[in-house]
């Protein structure tokens, strides 16, 4: 356990902030002429467009400009992550129900709003699919007719489209020969599994703000990934990334709905055809048609010996991709890789495709693939445990890595002890039972392993100011996370100063160096380490100074708090710098640089570190509405060390929480096409009165992370093990198998009726 | 979103035909039917819908086209509008059937397969279908009484 932890903290800054109301938000932003943008979306899922006519919409007083595709003729008019495949806005053609069509400009909102109303669309209706199965099916409607790849765009490597179809990712792994062992296992279970469309809900919609001047653009934006916009932005505007400015004040949740570029290119364009700043603020409502959860159909094949030996597993995955791939190959093979688990698996098959369907765009969320993976592969550790009489935890003991052993031989060896983590939590239920003892809840257990997509590629700025303070600079999105504490943290650790010195700037990528984004876990320890370097760097500047001021030798200068010391002797910045410079003004910078070759190269293997977590619920039901109650929940995961107690346990519990809505509530309905639940008041995310009483969040500081002081990424892991964690709880007690989710009261009650039909 | 309603009417399908295809007393058997007009008799004509449903004041000029009847027992016809004020739009293919049962009654039945794009969509297929199922009840008691007259 690491000194830090135990060192005093002062309270997070930007909580000061927030609870004052003073914190910048991307809606809060007022550019001098900016205009208002509203939206006008496809109302069917499918279909041409044969004209647009927004004569009356230009007519209303206050109306500005009205976008539609006609006006992106000029521009490079597509964009994607993955592939190509996404307009800035529909150009002739609308492939899902909420795609934009016209972005009307006004003076203020309400004009914007009204002068919707008066565009006229005329649409040509085509046949539509809006699952992902029956878009694999021959005679399906086809989305995109040509897909263009993008390699190494924004993650490594390149979607593998089948051209002509559906599909644009397919995914195939493989090691030993799982069919020899299935033959030799003495017994094969074969489950599929379904996890719906989920929304992302975070509290603050997407706002962007887009102004172009000097030859330039700059955004406000609420993306999680700065400097994947820019590109995008780039690419679209034909401007050089080095006249593209986004900046990123704080923004009100994300949970990868803001990853990568969502709404960025089309406020740009709104800007760059009416010639003046547009805002663009969309409602819940909006947010829920612009991204959402992958869903997926996942079967899960498992050849096991009578004494619960894994000797082979198969996984086929089908994603529901929606109507541009985003990012969703990746969630693909994510979902892939997150349904082994944490298990000696000798033999192994993955097999994953995302299609393209008449909905949402998928997008990342909260560790990709993961949920959906952990839901099937845990389920059916529960079911396998019950048909060979194996206790589901022992099952899970029996079969479980230890530190150092691979997944798979191309990944990193996994990095934790999940054995112990396991074992922490049955503890820490136990200790909730003992405290409060309940004999009536049902108890069910699941662990999770996933391998954070981390690209290796981040930098820092951090400038020591002559009077001692600290500005860090970098392109790290505080989202509601932490992240700006955590360089705050790092940096006053690293150069042994007070935390109250060191500030902590609002992204912005024309002053912070490169960052591949915030996501997957990754900017604790990526920036962590940059900070690292910068502090290296910044101490051997000092040195080299005071052994040219102060005659003593550089290898023994260090820093002390407002100054440094040699031997006995010890100068405040302020003596030092003045010496240098010959006046009394000055600073100096740091720059702190990781790549894939950093750290002699150990940062190039994936993943960088494993995300795992272990997850225990004590659950109630009532057996006549079928209402599930989670009353007791234990999380553990190994983060490697804690940087802040309360925000690492807010990170834990969040996701947990996030896991139980994906478990009992959440799913985006489509009927005929339409999504017919997509607003606040149909869609059902947990309140406080469905929170569990008894939440118990265990963090592990093994130390073992590749952050300093063996820092970890967290914050995803606590999200897998939920829902396969209560349904087994409900198989344990009244031998109901529910493979749908979400586990709402109709379906567990129905699962019971069927039970007691059939016992 | 697909629909089937059924009515048990008091007369032989002979006799309910004539007050079914009498555009003028039909019209007035549906809720928020106005401003109907017969272009050709049994294959075109306009009307008004008018709704009032959640939130939302619909008013939806339609087309409404036979696509063909046997007399007296089926008539198949699609309807389709756009509501003035949401622009939601509106597509319907019904199917009506008119079929004898024993002591001289008939039984009708309305299937109906309903496409809604736009903002009435957002409402959710439950308020519709409820509306639908409301409207066809005040339908059969006012067709009812319709056919108390003949």
């Amino acid at each position: 356990m690491s000194e830090a932890s135990h060192r005093a903290q002062p309270p997070r800054r930007d909580f000061f902030e927030k609870v004052t109301g003073s914190a910048e938000f991307i809606s809060d932003v007022v550019v001098p002429g900016m205009l208002q943008g509203r939206i006008l979306r496809s109302t069917i899922p499918h279909g041409r467009i044969r004209n647009v006519d927004v004569s009356a919409a230009l007519a209303l007083p206050g109306v500005e400009a009205v976008l539609t595709g006609e006006d992106i003729a000029g521009l490079n008019n597509h964009w994607g992550l993955f592939l190509n495949d996404r307009p800035v806005i529909a150009i002739d053609r609308v492939r899902y129900v909420g795609e934009p069509v016209a972005v009307v400009v006004a003076v203020d909102e309400r004009t914007a709003e009204d002068a919707l109303d008066l565009i006229d669309v005329d649409y040509e209706t085509l046949p539509f699919v809006t699952d992902a199965v029956e878009a694999m099916a021959e005679d399906a409607p086809v989305l995109h007719e040509k897909s263009e790849t993008l390699k190494d765009f924004y993650f490594k490597g390149e979607a593998k489209p089948v051209p002509g179809t559906n599909i644009f990712q397919k995914y195939e792994y493989a090691h030993g020969d799982v069919e020899r062992a299935f033959a030799d296992a003495g017994r094969v279970f074969e489950d599929t599994f379904s996890f719906p469309m989920i929304f992302h809900y975070a509290m603050e919609p997407h706002c962007v703000v887009a102004s172009f001047a000097d030859g330039g653009l700059t955004l406000w934006s609420c993306g999680q990934a700065p400097t994947a916009i820019q590109k995008v932005l780039s690419r679209v505007f034909d401007l050089p990334l080095a006249k593209i400015r986004i900046i990123t004040p704080y923004v009100g949740g994300g949970f990868g709905g803001k990853a990568s570029v969502k709404i960025d290119p089309l406020v740009a364009a709104a800007a760059w055809k009416v010639g003046r700043p547009v805002r663009i603020c969309l409602s819940i409502s909006e947010s829920m048609l612009t991204c959402r959860r992958l869903s997926a159909s996942i079967t899960v094949r498992t050849g096991v010996r009578a004494d619960g030996t894994i000797l082979g597993k198969a996984v086929r995955v089908v994603m529901n991709g929606g109507a541009y791939a985003d990012t969703g190959p990746a969630v693909a093979i994510k979902a892939a890789n997150r349904a082994i688990g944490p298990y000696h698996v000798p033999n192994l098959k993955l097999e994953a495709y995302a299609v393209y369907t008449n909905t949402v765009p998928g997008a990342a969320f909260r560790s990709i693939g993961g949920p959906q993976a952990v839901w099937a592969s845990e389920s059916q550790m529960d079911i396998i445990a019950g048909a060979l009489g194996i206790d589901p935890v022992e099952l899970r003991y029996r079969n479980m890595l230890k530190p150092g052993e691979t997944v798979r031989p191309d990944l990193r060896p996994i990095d934790v002890d999940m054995a112990e983590a396991l074992g922490q939590a049955s503890q820490a239920m136990s200790r909730l039972d003992a405290a409060g003892p309940d004999a009536g809840l049902m108890k069910g257990v699941a662990v999770g392993a996933s391998d954070p997509g981390i690209m290796a590629v981040a930098a820092v700025l951090v400038r020591l100011k002559i009077d001692g303070s600290v500005l860090v600079i970098s392109n790290s999105v505080e989202i509601g996370q932490g992240i700006r504490e955590v360089l705050r943290t790092f940096a006053a650790e690293l150069l042994n100063q007070p935390a109250e010195a060191v500030y902590v700037m609002t992204p912005d990528t024309a002053l912070a160096p490169f960052d591949w984004g915030t996501g997957a876990s990754r900017s604790s320890v990526m920036m962590g380490m940059a900070i690292e370097d910068a502090a290296i760097d910044i101490r051997r500047q000092l040195a080299d100074m005071a052994a040219a001021a102060f005659g003593v030798a550089a290898e023994t200068v260090s820093l002390c708090p407002g100054g440094i010391v040699a031997g006995d002797r010890q100068w405040p910045f302020a003596e030092l710098l003045h010496a240098h410079y010959g006046i009394d003004s000055g600073e100096v910078i740091g720059i702190g640089r990781i790549s894939p070759h950093s750290r002699d190269g150990r940062l190039m293997q994936a993943p960088l570190f494993w995300e795992t977590a272990a997850g225990m619920c004590g659950v109630e039901l009532d057996e006549e509405t079928g209402e599930v109650r989670v009353r007791r929940y234990v999380s553990v995961a190994d983060v490697g060390r804690v940087l802040n107690r309360a925000s690492a346990e807010g990170q834990d519990e969040g996701a947990a929480i996030q896991g139980l809505g994906h478990a009992l509530s959440e799913e985006l309905v489509y009927e005929d096409g339409q999504p017919v639940n997509a607003s606040m008041i149909d869609y059902h995310v947990p309140t406080i009165d469905e929170v569990p009483e008894d939440f118990l969040t265990v963090l592990i500081e093994s130390g073992t992370g590749p952050g300093p002081g063996g820092a970890r990424g967290m914050g995803e892991g606590a999200i897998l093990p939920v829902a396969p964690a209560i349904a087994n709880a409900l198989a344990s007690r009244h031998g109901i198998r529910i493979r749908d989710l979400p586990l709402t009261p109709e379906r567990v009650w129905r699962a019971l009726q069927e039970k007691k039909a059939k016992p | 979103m697909e629909f089937r309603m059924e009515a048990a009417l008091p007369h032989p399908p002979q006799r309910v035909w004539p007050v079914m295809v009498d555009i003028a007393r039909i019209a007035s058997c549906i809720p928020g039917c106005e401003q109907v007009e017969e272009r050709k008799r049994l294959a075109d004509y306009t009307a008004v819908m008018k709704q009032k449903i959640g939130p939302f004041k619909l008013e939806v000029p339609a087309q409404i086209t036979v696509e063909e009847h046997q007399e007296p027992n089926l008539v198949r016809a699609r309807a389709s509008g756009r509501d003035k004020f949401t622009r939601t739009t509106l597509d319907v293919a019904l199917k009506v059937t008119l079929m004898p049962v024993d002591g001289g009654m008939c039984q009708l039945a309305v299937e109906a397969d309903l496409q809604v794009a736009g903002r009435l969509a957002t409402l959710g297929h439950s308020v519709i279908k409820k509306r639908a199922e409301e409207n066809f009840a005040e339908f059969e008691r006012r067709f009812l009484a319709e056919l108390e007259a003949i």
